[in-house]
Parts: C-alpha cells; sequence; structure tokens
C-alpha cells in the first residue's frame, strides 16, 4: 500500500514537475529597473497549465502524506497474522525429513542451521549441518542461492563428505545469531512437524503461549497435516514414502511482539520446542536417524530482501521524484539566465 | 598610466577631443549661481584673458605664432579659466544600475567609463575632483583632490562600485550633501529610475546643493523598447519582487508609459536647473561625451535616445 501511494505520489511529482518546468519554460524573467513601467493592468490568468500543475502539486503533497502516514502506522503496529510467514522452525523427525526438506527447500532460500533445536539430542554441526544442506541441496531449485547460518565454515563442509552445487552465502552463527543478524526475524512463524501423539501437548503447549501473549493465534492443521491455509508446510505428502509413524503438523502462528520482548526466532524455537518437549509423554528420547533433519528455516536474507523489496518501490520512487525536481531547477535556472 | 586607468579612460584620440573642451562651460553654470563661481583665474578657458612668455611645459596649441612671427618671442594665450569649480561625480549604485544591456555592457560599467573621462577632464582642467556613491557602499565619499594622483584614486573607487539593493539613510543622505563644496559642479551618472517619492527627494536634495548641474540619464536598450512575447516574470532588483505579466499586456501600453516617465525625468532635471543628457549603453562614449560637454545654450537637454 505504502509502495502504491508512494510511487503514486511520485509519479503525480513527476508529472507535476514536467508541467512546472514546461510552465517554467514559456515564462521568461526581466530584471528592470522600474517595475512602474511594466504593469499589464491584469494579474496573470490561471491558465490550465497553472491549475493542472497546481493540482498536481497538491496531490502529490497529500500523497505523500499519506503514504508517510501509513508507513508510520504500520511500523508501530501489531503484526498481523498475514505477515507471519517468514520465520520457520521444521522439526522432522523419521523418514519424513525429506519431503518436508522439500517442502522447506522449495521456497527457500536462506536457511539457519541448529542442531540444538533437534527435538532428539544434540547432534554434531559436523554430521548435522552438512546432512542437513544436503537435503536442501539435493532439493532446491538449480540455480537458487542460498544464505546459510551456521557454525560450521563453509570451507569445511567438503571434508564432512558435502558440498554445496549452489553459490552459498555462509555466515558464521555460534547459537544464536548477533542482533544484527537477527533484525529480520521479528514475526517468525513456527512450523512443526511432531508424532500425532503430540498433538494434545502441542494445543495445551500453544494454549499457553495464548495465554502468555506470546502467541496471538494458534491453529492446528488436520491430523493429516493438510491445511487450506498452510498447505506450503503440508508435511504429508501421499506417496510410498510415508513416515513410519503419522506426523502431524501443527502450525503456530506465532505473533508476539518480538520488539518489545527482544526475542529472536532461535529463543522462540527454544521455547517452542522445550515447551513441547515437556509435554510430550511419548517424546522418542533418542533418534539419532533425524540427524539432518531439523531445520530451522529462517530466511533473514529473504525476508530482509523481501523489506528491502518493499522499501525499494517507493525509494525508487522517491529517486524518480528527486531527479525530476533536479531537472526541473536545471530548466528553471537556464530559463532564467 | 595604469593598467586601470589605461582600461577606464578613452583612447588618446578621445581625450585629445575632449581636451578642446571646457568642463563647466558659461552657460552651463549661468542658468544657476552665474555670479557665485566665475573669478578672473587665469587658465586654457575659452575667453581670451592676456598673453604671458611661453614656459617649459606649456601647451604648443597655446602659443601665438603670429605673435611670435612679430616679436620673435614665444607668448602662451591665457583665457579666462573657470574657477576653482570642484568637480564632483554622482555615482548612482543602487542596484538597478547592475542592469545589463544585450551587448552583456553593464549600466554601472558605462557609467564607469563616463565618469573617468569626465574626471580625466576635471584633472586636466585643474578642478578639484572629488566623487559620491548614492547607495548602499562601503566608501561613499571620495574627498577632492587634484592632479594625476587623484585621478587614479577616483578610477580605483569607480572601479570598486557595485550596484547593490538599497538606498542611503537619511542621516548618510545628509552627510553626503554637506560634503559637497561651496562652489562645486555635480556630474550625476545614473538611470533616475527612483521609485518612491522619499527616493526622489533624496536625489533631488542632493542635486539641489550643487551650484551646477549635470544629469546623464543612462538607459539600456531593452528599457527603450518592448518586445518581449509571453508570459514575464518582473523582477526589482532593489527589492527583488517578483510579479508575473502578460507580455502583449505590457507591450500595448509601454511606449506611453515610458515616455511619460522620461519626460518626467526631463522636466524635474531640468527644474533642478541641470544641463540633462541621456544615453544608452548601446551609444558611442564619444557621442555622450560630446553631448555633456559641447557648448549648446539652446539645449538645455540632450536626449541621445528617446524623445
Amino acid at each position: 500500500m505504502i509502495a502504491l501511494i508512494g510511487g503514486l505520489a511520485a509519479l503525480t511529482a513527476i508529472v507535476a514537475t514536467l508541467i512546472h518546468a514546461l510552465n517554467r519554460g514559456v515564462r521568461q524573467q526581466l530584471v528592470v529597473a522600474n517595475p512602474e513601467l511594466y504593469t499589464d493592468n491584469a494579474r496573470p490568468r490561471f491558465t490550465l497549465l497553472r491549475l493542472t500543475q497546481r493540482g498536481l502539486l497538491l496531490a502529490r503533497l497529500l500523497l505523500l502524506l499519506v503514504a508517510a502516514l501509513i508507513a508510520a502506522v504500520t511500523d508501530v503496529a501489531p503484526p498481523s497474522a498475514t505477515r507471519v510467514a517468514n520465520t520457520s522452525v521444521a522439526v522432522v523427525p523419521g523418514t519424513a525429513r525429506a519431503q518436508v526438506a522439500a517442502q522447506i527447500a522449495a521456497d527457500a532460500n536462506a536457511v539457519w542451521l541448529d542442531s540444538a533445536l533437534t527435538p532428539f539430542s544434540a547432534v554434531p554441526q559436523s554430521s548435522f549441518e552438512p546432512a542437513a544442506l544436503r537435503i536442501l541441496d539435493a532439493n532446491m531449485p538449480a540455480q537458487r542461492s542460498l544464505t546459510v547460518l551456521g557454525q560450521l565454515p563453509a570451507d569445511r563442509w567438503p571434508r564432512h563428505g558435502f558440498a554445496m552445487t549452489r553459490d552459498v552465502n555462509w555466515i558464521p552463527v555460534d547459537g544464536t545469531p548477533t542482533p544484527a543478524q537477527q533484525t529480520a526475524v521479528i514475526r517468525p512463524t513456527v512450523v512443526v512437524a511432531a508424532p500425532v501423539a503430540w498433538q494434545a501437548a502441542l494445543r495445551d503447549a500453544t494454549a499457553v503461549w495464548q495465554q502468555a501473549g506470546v502467541v496471538t493465534d494458534v491453529r492446528v492443521v488436520a491430523p493429516d497435516g493438510v491445511s487450506a491455509a498452510d498447505d506450503e508446510w503440508l508435511l504429508l505428502p501421499a506417496g510410498a514414502d510415508r513416515p513410519e509413524r503419522p506426523v502431524h503438523a501443527v502450525t503456530a502462528t506465532v505473533a508476539f511482539d518480538a520488539l518489545d520482548r527482544q526475542w529472536d526466532a532461535s529463543q522462540l524455537a527454544s521455547t517452542l520446542w522445550l515447551a513441547l518437549a515437556a509435554q510430550a509423554a511419548d517424546m522418542p528420547s533418542s533418534n539419532a536417524g533425524v540427524a539432518g533433519a531439523a531445520f530451522v528455516r529462517v530466511p533473514y536474507v529473504a525476508q530482509q530482501l523481501e523489506r528491502q523489496q518493499q522499501r525499494a518501490v517507493p525509494v525508487v520512487w522517491m529517486w524518480l521524484l528527486l531527479g525530476a525536481l533536479v531537472i526541473e531547477r536545471a530548466l528553471a535556472a537556464r530559463v532564467r539566465t | 598610466m595604469t593598467t586601470l586607468l589605461h582600461s577606464l579612460l578613452p583612447d588618446a584620440k578621445t581625450r585629445e577631443r575632449l581636451s578642446r573642451y571646457s568642463l563647466a562651460p558659461q552657460h552651463v553654470v549661468d542658468d544657476r549661481h552665474r555670479a557665485a563661481h566665475l573669478s578672473r583665474q587665469r587658465g586654457d578657458g575659452l575667453e581670451f584673458h592676456q598673453y604671458r612668455a611661453y614656459q617649459s611645459g606649456d601647451d604648443l596649441r597655446l602659443v601665438d605664432w603670429r605673435l611670435y612671427a612679430r616679436s620673435d618671442r614665444l607668448f602662451v594665450r591665457e583665457a579666462q579659466q573657470e574657477s576653482r569649480l570642484t568637480v564632483c561625480l554622482l555615482m548612482d549604485v543602487t542596484a538597478s544600475m547592475g542592469l545589463v544591456d544585450q551587448a552583456g555592457i553593464a549600466r554601472i560599467e558605462y557609467a564607469r567609463r563616463i565618469a573617468a573621462a569626465l574626471a580625466w577632464l576635471a584633472v586636466r582642467r585643474q578642478h578639484p575632483l572629488m566623487a559620491i556613491a548614492f547607495g548602499e557602499t562601503t566608501r561613499p565619499v571620495l574627498p577632492a583632490g587634484v592632479g594625476m594622483r587623484q585621478l587614479e584614486r577616483v578610477c580605483h573607487w569607480l572601479a570598486a562600485l557595485t550596484p547593490k539593493a538599497g538606498w542611503p539613510a537619511r542621516e548618510h543622505r545628509h552627510r553626503l550633501m554637506q560634503t559637497l563644496p561651496a562652489r562645486s559642479l555635480l556630474i550625476a551618472v545614473s538611470d533616475f529610475a527612483q521609485l518612491t517619492d522619499e527616493q526622489q527627494r533624496s536625489w533631488q536634495d542632493l542635486l539641489t546643493q550643487a551650484h551646477a548641474l549635470i544629469s546623464i540619464q543612462l538607459l539600456l536598450d531593452s528599457e527603450l523598447q518592448f518586445l518581449q512575447r509571453g508570459r514575464i516574470e518582473i523582477v526589482e532588483p532593489e527589492s527583488g519582487a517578483r510579479r508575473l505579466v502578460d507580455a502583449k499586456a505590457v507591450a500595448d501600453g509601454y511606449p506611453q508609459r515610458l515616455q511619460r516617465w522620461l519626460d518626467q525625468v526631463r522636466a524635474q532635471q531640468l527644474a533642478l536647473g541641470a544641463r540633462f543628457v541621456r544615453s544608452s549603453t548601446s551609444m558611442a562614449l564619444d557621442a555622450v561625451l560630446s553631448a555633456v560637454l559641447s557648448d549648446r545654450r539652446s539645449a538645455k537637454a540632450r536626449l541621445l535616445v528617446g524623445s
């Protein structure tokens, strides 16, 4: 909306500026010693050109004002459910990991690898990260670059039997990403794929989060994992490669005020998982087989890019506006001289 | 001669022509205070006074060769010289003097050249010479002096004049008037585009102080005819005020308004007893100087442009 209004404002400004320049272009400036000689006995008429120019100038100001107001309001407003879609935690047990990885990788362009988030045990980075990346790499569309936030340096991946087939931007993250790395992570969506037995516990947990104000909207998808709203996160596609145990997806759309709580995705994910772990009575104690299948999908870069693109639209328009103003000034100066 | 003098003063040929003129010919001062300023001081004026023996350095043109043929001695003719009338250049340096004509000559630049030429003549005629700037300037008065050094000082002073918006404060105007010597020939160079009644009065008050007055009105060609088309933004240099006008509507009555103004200026100057010369910056300097200095008793106003 801001981009639209800002764009309209800038477009209006450009048109107004061009008309203004045109208007200036037909006006000569005359410095005179005796102005009384130059009376035309009538004020200059408001020509259509001038009226148009003034109207457009007014429209430009109004539109810019509205855009600024909307931008200001939007920045302080609580996050809405529709905007919660960027940071996801996916925990994939068992054999479902390939499908989940495929789902995640389909649109991921950044991944935060944190083995501490795995529900089963602390998995060594040296085995977890390459394994997770291998799955991602195999499932991501070709040519797409990937930003990886992890502990294991990229140059050590080959040593662990893995090499990316795409451009990778590796950002070292030891534990929780730094504030600079977290800047974009303020409204995460957490997607957790968990055994069906956890469903009740998840309901309770999310209810607790909701009461605590951490979660404002909790939606539990159908037991088979199909959700009209969250089909992007369909974790159990039909096929032969079904997990040995049913996996249900619970999507907790979390809209919490991270700005106030200073939480980042890591904290959120940890909180989610700890809550889950504590309440899930039949949580497997160990499952080394899931190593590499725990993803924390934190598309920092994607989110930042998206935001930059959102900003870029008005920014481009504003540059155009500035350019138009400069041209107009130059024309005016030329006319004057 | 310094570079500055060289650049401001007319060329040698023009100076030679100038040297034939008296700066304050009889008719100029006759109209006002006829008896007040004349003395029997000898010099190289126009009316014969007496012979005296030739001295080294005398102008050979003043030698009476017929008398030499008769007496075999060199005598020079001494004419009655004007009294030691102080010549005061009054330069308008208000903002409108900074306007530039189509040829790129600023009105103040043209005024400087006229003033420098007249200053040269004043020094040549051994008149004390002083200068006053009328406007906002850091050095409004150059005290009277004589000789080539004074000419140099005047030329430097002229060169430093910068037209600027503003008008002297009342006290300052009084001081300017008090600086005028008792016997003075005031040569005012201006566009006479003073606007307010107060400005008009101030200017006239100053001119009234002089015993003799030559007023030179300098116009730009663009002021003499209005050729613009379309919408014009009129800018007043003194105040910076702007307004939009329609050129066609302006052009309709411009000649009449211009004529009224020119008539008004001329009438005012003549009422002050001035010798009035109107020129434009496109006129040859010779023509203007000739109009200022030539002896035309019948024509108090010389209008090189306008009517």
